[in-house]
């Protein structure tokens, strides 16, 4: 597996969405900060020099990464998972033997590698800035990268069934490129739905991403409680049974049904 | 050790209604070149898509180094190489490339590998050129480098010399005999172009719409298809057992085909001496001639006159 993985990276040589993605962990933090720094007052407490920087943090979180890197591994995956059709290299690993489990696993550590990339970049780009322009205090720095790793590894998770939906239909770059896209405002659309209606929060955390930020924003919340908060807020988090249970059910659904697909077309 | 290095006892595949490969029973034997011949869509990929796992067979056994292959793939593929239909590499990376992701994935302990194929097939080691803008030729090559590159015993290489200039089918030829004659790899070839094969097979087999019509050596297949004389004669077992005896024709120069069909190999027999003969013996002979088929008429007549392409 570790050489599978090696090479699925090296495939990637000279792919130029991958300094496209690193560009966006480098312009996404700087337009956050940009974002907080702006709306600053004059109060040079400590206390709210903290909060800017959580406020940026937060903004990087639900935006760079509950919006965007669903999108982005959509794209990279469709990428990675076009790759051996695209090029009718399947026949020459097939003969090696690899199996198509394998194949298809070592892709997905490949997507999980580069969301706990993107996402590392991001934090500390969102540092960085901080600090350059001013924009508050950094601390608890520890906490905040493995929050956000955390974070990433649902993310991705919650991704999976995108993926599905992109193996299935095995069409274009475009077609997924599109389909990730409505993917993540699709849970943004049911986030706003909920906000209207709020008989409907029990059944929020179904929805895979907004599971994995809804139980974040507990982990957040309960390392550092913010009174000032609607108790709706709180009624959105879920339980650590309920967020594990669905991205459990997602992960091996989303695994299945991407082995089941593979294997059709590929064969 | 079996005594066949692939052994398919009435492999088939069925897509649908549509034609594939029905019944076809191969004996490939170790040390020598197989050339699979047939017209373009006669099923020889379809053959070799199976041998290789690629495609499952609708019925039929394949065995390989007297294996199994079902089952065995782990055992038996590290040891096969190949090449099937167009080369298929990755396009942003340079040959090289290609070829380490492809080492790496088979574990291939020597440093010195990737450099070794190229240098067989003629291509510079750690080029800067990239794979898409490689010349067909190039890919061509590229390709059987990956498929020698792990030193294997068995090669199935299908069209090998496709896309590639004269010298470089020339090339490409002296290479795979000297893979066989010097290093004693097994090596199925398969092609639509008769020339081809007749220059490097040892073994033949001739595969139309699917079906195994024969499977003979070079050899054989070349004397039934150099002059000969036939004879249209009552009994013709009979016939050839009389000319033994008369003529002093050993039992390789003489062969019954078909209910009143006698082939006669050796030319130092004149028609005028057998003639007396049967005749003498009271068989009647309705047509005498001496025929002089190309390979390329015999193989119109194996697949029905419709030849290859």
């Amino acid at each position: 597996m570790p050489e599978l993985l090696v090479c699925e990276f090296m495939k990637l040589k000279r792919k130029k969405l991958i300094p496209a993605i690193v560009a966006l962990s480098v312009l996404f933090p700087l337009l956050v900060v940009y974002v907080t720094k702006s709306g600053m007052s004059g109060d040079m407490s400590a206390a709210y020099l903290q909060q800017r920087f959580d406020y940026s943090y937060s903004l990087m979180l639900s935006y760079g990464l509950v919006l965007l890197e669903p999108c982005l591994l959509g794209i990279l995956a469709s990428l990675l998972f076009f790759l051996e059709r695209d090029n009718d290299t399947f026949k020459n690993i097939r003969v090696i033997p690899v199996t198509t489990t394998k194949l298809v696993l070592a892709k997905i550590l490949v997507l999980l590698i580069y969301s706990l990339i993107y996402t590392l970049a991001n934090v500390l780009f969102t540092v960085l800035f901080t600090w350059i322009l001013g924009a508050g205090t950094v601390y608890e720095l520890g906490f905040k990268i493995g929050l956000a790793c955390l974070f990433s590894v649902g993310i991705t998770v919650a991704s999976l069934p995108v993926i599905v939906c992109i193996v299935y239909f095995n069409k274009t770059y475009l077609i997924s490129m599109l389909l990730s896209f409505f993917y993540a405002i699709l849970s943004w659309g049911m986030l706003a739905v909920v906000s209207m209606n709020l008989s409907l929060i029990r059944i929020i955390n179904c929805f895979p991403i907004l599971c994995v930020m809804n139980w974040t924003s507990g982990l957040l919340l309960r390392h550092s409680p913010q009174k000032n908060l609607a108790p709706e807020a709180y009624a959105m988090i879920p339980s650590n049974p309920e967020a594990f249970a669905v991205l459990g059910v997602t992960l091996a659904v989303s695994l299945f049904l991407i082995f089941r697909f593979y294997r059709r077309w590929t064969r | 050790m079996s005594q066949y290095m692939i052994e398919t006892n009435d492999l088939t595949k069925k897509y649908g209604e549509q034609s594939g490969v029905f019944g076809a029973s191969l004996h490939i034997k170790p040390g020598r070149i197989y050339g699979l011949l047939g017209r373009n869509g006669a099923g020889k990929t379809t053959i070799m898509r199976m041998l290789l796992g690629l495609t499952a067979p609708t019925s039929g056994q394949i065995r390989i180094f007297g294996k199994p292959l079902p089952g065995n793939e782990t055992r038996i593929l590290p040891h096969v190489g190949s090449l099937i239909e167009s080369p298929g590499f990755y396009p942003n990376l340079t040959g090289t490339e290609n070829l380490r992701i492809f080492a790496r994935l088979r574990r291939i302990k020597n440093p010195e590998a990737i450099r070794e194929a190229l240098a067989l097939v003629n291509l510079p080691y750690k080029d800067k050129k990239l794979f898409s803008q490689y010349s067909l030729g190039m890919k061509q090559r590229l390709a059987i480098a990956l498929a020698i590159m792990h030193d294997p015993d068995l090669l199935i290489l299908d069209e090998p010399i496709n896309g590639l200039d004269p010298i470089g089918i020339a090339e490409v030829r002296d290479f795979i005999r000297k893979l066989c004659r010097e290093r004693g790899k097994t090596i199925m070839i398969s092609s639509h172009i008769l020339s081809e094969i007749a220059l490097l097979a040892d073994d033949i087999g001739i595969i139309d719409h699917g079906r195994l019509l024969e499977e003979e050596s070079l050899e054989k297949l070349e004397r039934k298809n150099s002059r000969y004389i036939y004879l249209e004669v009552s009994e013709p077992e009979r016939a050839g057992n009389l000319l033994a005896e008369r003529l002093a024709l050993p039992a390789a120069d003489y062969e019954a085909d078909g209910e009143n069909g006698l082939h006669i190999y050796n030319m130092q027999v004149q028609i005028q001496d057998i003639l007396p003969v049967l005749v003498q013996n009271g068989l009647s002979v309705s047509c005498a001639k001496i025929c002089e088929d190309t390979l390329e008429d015999y193989f119109k007549k194996v697949t029905g006159g419709e030849g290859i392409a």
